[in-house]
């Protein structure tokens, strides 16, 4: 039975004397994962490997325990949405994506049948006669979408997919690409805007310098980071009497912020930090409107993950 | 929805073939493609027009220019921008992940290709080499049917190059960056040059083997194999030109199918991308 498991083994990758992936080990499982990084960390490469479209230099790609590369079974199981907004543009979009069911083993009704449910579903049914040369930036990507969609694939990668869109139709994607998730697709995306991938799932892999720097979901990195202190933001009544208090607990602050009516603390032992405020609470010494953990976000965790790697460097 | 399997053998092969929009003239390629090809046949025409005396001299005046014209460098340089296209284009377009990420065989893409490469030449050069037989008969139409034989074999070997030229640059659009320039360069120095050097030098381009076939099959004088020097050549047996030029067609393809198995998509991009990290 296929589960649409990918995994990468010990995989490197050079082009010349430059290193795009350093020995990475990386598993994709059912739902969203996204591929995190700045530009140059190895993303495109490593979805280069993913959809077979390169080779690794050392290591293995399989998809299900078997090879990728060269392997029809395997590429038949797989829909891509490259960088870059290149098709062909002299094409309309039915003609393109019955082009594409062909070479895909559809027949002229079926794949007929299939290019107009996928277009629809992308939101192009209005432009499905146009060429795709006059097309926008959205639309494209949105027919590259309904190409990888095309043959219900296992798994979907997808390369910047949100490059050009405009705020209605990144809406949109990401929605498209958590309801592709939420159906037991492998969808593997890549972006190097932070808060794009985290609209779109929970589940991420940080690259830099073609290395994995982390993976798992974004509070499960944070807890990695146990060395670095978290902030966290207390609306609280009296703000100055709460920082008071805290700041007689031996250690238990390494940094403290006062607002008009918050304080910005700084801990590294955030777990007796939450049992100092909930016995506080249950001994109402102390009223707390609010507690809001500042860099459960991506953006937080990205920027340690790269000084801690800058730290040991 | 289960995605029905990818087709296999001479039907992905097909369905390669009919699905490829690559490399298909059109614009101001095909312009410049049907001049190319129907500039003896309006030359001619013109000089028709203008002066009785021009009046062609029957076959042989067709086989000269077939000869000179198409064998020498219309038909090569034809196939340069249509077999180099097949593939060349889609990976300076970026658009070669839509053909390489489908579930078909290297075999099938690349024999898809060449045979709408293939198609295309001959669609583009036969209709103007059938007009200039009749132009050149047009004063002869009592030997009209008398020489349909020749006008068969004289179109067998153009197809049987075509092919065979189809093959070879579709090769260079897979393996070389300027693929265009490359074959300009190989029609030049091996077609137009080698091709009438004595010595057998001329035996390695094929353009000496379809005048060597073409002058057995029809014995007519404007095939005669001739050096720079205007001395004729010692034919050989038409059965090895046969298979030289097959051989050379055959081969281009097999190393289209290993140089595919190979090749990466987007591989100068990533190497950009990982440099300038």
């Amino acid at each position: 039975m296929s589960s649409g498991v990918v995994r990468i083994e010990s995989v490197s990758r050079w082009f010349g004397d430059v290193i795009a992936l350093n020995s990475v080990d990386l598993e994709f499982t059912k739902g969203v994962t996204g591929l995190l990084g700045p530009n140059g960390a190895g993303k495109t490469t490593l979805i280069r490997l993913l959809t077979g479209l390169a080779l690794p230099g050392s290591g293995r790609v399989l998809l299900d325990g078997h090879p990728l590369r060269n392997n029809l079974d395997a590429l038949s199981r797989i829909g891509y949405v490259a960088d870059g907004d290149a098709l062909y543009d002299e094409l309309t979009a039915r003609r393109f994506l019955e082009d594409q069911a062909a070479m895909r083993g559809f027949s002229r009704a079926a794949g007929k049948q299939r290019a107009v449910e996928v277009l629809e579903r992308v939101g192009l049914s209005d432009a499905i006669d146009r060429r795709s040369g006059g097309f926008s930036k959205g639309m494209r990507q949105r027919l590259k979408l309904a190409q990888a969609m095309l043959h219900d694939p296992d798994i979907l990668v997808m390369d910047e997919p949100l490059t050009g869109l405009d705020p209605v139709m990144r809406r949109d994607y990401i929605r498209l690409t958590r309801e592709l998730g939420d159906e037991g697709k492998t969808v593997v995306v890549s972006s190097h805007v932070l808060h794009e991938i985290e609209a779109m799932t929970d589940s991420i892999v940080l690259m830099r310098h073609g290395q994995v720097l982390a993976e798992g979901t974004v509070a499960e990195i944070r807890d990695k980071l146990d060395t670095h202190a978290r902030r966290i933001r207390l609306v609280a009544e009296k703000p100055r009497f709460f920082a008071t208090r805290l700041l007689q607990e031996d250690g238990l602050l390494s940094g403290l912020v006062l607002e008009t009516n918050a304080l910005v603390v700084e801990t590294r032992h955030p777990d007796r930090l939450c049992a100092f405020l909930g016995q506080a609470a249950v001994d109402r010494e102390l009223d707390v409107c609010s507690i809001e953990p500042l860099d459960d976000d991506l953006t937080s965790v990205f920027a340690y993950l790269v000084e801690k790697r800058a730290g040991r460097a | 929805m289960n995605a029905p399997k990818a087709p296999r053998g001479f039907a992905a092969t097909r369905v390669v073939m009919r699905t490829n929009t690559t490399g298909a003239p059109r614009g101001r390629r095909l312009v410049g493609l049907l001049l190319l090809v129907w500039i003896p046949v309006i030359l001619q025409i013109v000089a028709l027009s203008l002066s009785d005396s021009a009046r062609a001299h029957g076959f042989n005046s067709f086989a000269s220019g077939v000869n000179g014209q198409y064998i020498l460098f219309i038909l090569p340089l034809t196939m340069i921008f249509l077999g180099t296209a097949s593939f060349g284009d889609e990976w300076a377009g970026g658009t070669a992940h839509y053909v390489v990420g489908m579930p078909v065989s290297r075999a099938a893409l690349v024999l898809g290709r060449w045979a709408a490469a293939v198609r295309r030449g001959l669609f583009l050069v036969l209709p103007p080499v059938l007009a200039k037989f009749l132009l050149s008969m047009a004063g002869f139409h009592e030997a009209l049917t008398h020489y349909l034989p020749e006008l068969l074999s004289t179109v067998l070997v153009l197809s049987w190059l075509t092919m065979a030229y189809a093959a070879v640059f579709l090769l260079f659009g897979l393996f070389l960056r300027r693929a265009v320039m490359v074959s300009f360069i190989y029609v030049f120095v091996l077609e137009m040059l080698t091709a009438f050097l004595p010595q057998n030098f001329a035996t390695f381009s094929m353009g000496f083997h379809s005048r060597n076939i073409l002058f057995h099959l029809t014995g007519n004088e404007g095939y005669r194999l001739r050096t720079t020097n205007l001395m004729d050549v010692e034919p050989m047996a038409a059965g090895w030109s046969v298979a030289w030029i097959g051989v050379m067609g055959a081969l281009a393809l097999f190393l289209s199918t290993w140089a595919l198995r190979r090749k990466e998509c987007g591989g100068e991009a990533t190497a950009a991308d990982a440099a300038s990290s």
